[in-house]
């Protein structure tokens, strides 16, 4: 599998922090739901709609190559997906992300023509 | 006594940076039981120049999350990671989005202190836009760790 390069000059962290350059845990939850998304079970069109769990376990620094392992399972509230993410050094997170169907939980739709009110 | 932060506030009590600070102000802060944020979402944010049409859900995840460090940090504030602790989530679960967050929206933290012992302390809450949930956090653990703990000195 082919892994993500967590290059020094990626720009997020310019921010976190500041001289001690670290990836933000929730990268690698937004890194899990995007190979998640590239691989969907039975080619289903998924909306992420929570995380059911992620634990952080070891810090991810400026050269790290970030690899992920999949296993999706069926349940009651839509698609589980676990996802081990880790780096040359060992685990780096375990994270279950929890997905629906986009029939079963449409996007609002709030913009488009305002309705007059007056009929 | 209850307390509101501005931005410069803020930053003083975080040592997040651009372009991943991402809590604008403070309009409550009861130190050591609960704390209501916003952060205005604009179409100018990095997210979006990438493509995305909403506010990526895990940005709003940290966003609550730097909310919760400010209350659990504002009283030790430290915004150089280099020479003090930095707040890292360690774990977290049950978390929800009932809708999504699209730019123009002003989202409204609520973060509860549950448990605190010592560097990890336990939050929980959620948060809204004009009134409307759109994130759930059931259980945050935020720890309070040196810079040389998390590298082991490398």
């Amino acid at each position: 599998m082919t892994g993500w390069r967590v290059e020094p000059t990626e720009p997020v962290l310019a921010g976190h922090y500041p001289g001690f350059p670290i990836l933000p845990g929730v990268y690698l939850v937004e890194h899990a739901h995007q190979v998640a998304c590239g691989s969907p079970p039975e080619g289903a069109d998924l909306v992420l709609t929570g995380v059911d769990s992620a634990r952080f376990l070891a810090p991810v620094l400026p050269g790290d190559v970030v690899r992920v392992d999949l296993a999706w399972s069926a349940g009651p509230e839509g698609w589980g997906c676990r996802a081990d993410v880790h780096t040359g050094r060992g685990p780096v997170a375990s994270v279950r992300l929890r997905y629906a169907g986009s029939s079963d939980f449409p996007a609002p739709q709030p913009f488009g023509p305002i309705p007059r009110g007056d009929g | 006594m209850n307390w509101r932060l501005d931005f410069a506030q803020v930053l003083a009590v975080l040592p997040h940076r651009y372009p991943i600070i991402l809590v604008d102000r403070v309009d409550d802060l009861e130190p050591g039981v609960r704390l209501t944020a916003r952060k205005a979402v604009s179409g100018n944010d990095p997210a979006f120049h990438a493509g995305a049409a909403t506010w990526p859900a895990t940005l709003l995840i940290e966003s609550w999350c730097q909310a919760a460090a400010v209350l659990a940090t504002w009283d030790r504030p430290n915004p150089d990671v280099r020479t003090g602790r930095v707040p890292l989530v360690g774990a977290m679960s049950g978390i929800r989005f009932p809708r999504p967050v699209w730019p123009g929206d002003v989202v409204e933290h609520h973060v509860r202190l549950d448990r605190g012992f010592g560097d990890v302390l336990i939050v929980n809450g959620d948060s809204t836009v004009d009134g409307e949930p759109v994130l759930a956090v059931d259980r945050v653990v935020v720890a309070l760790r040196s810079a040389t703990q998390l590298t082991g000195g490398r």
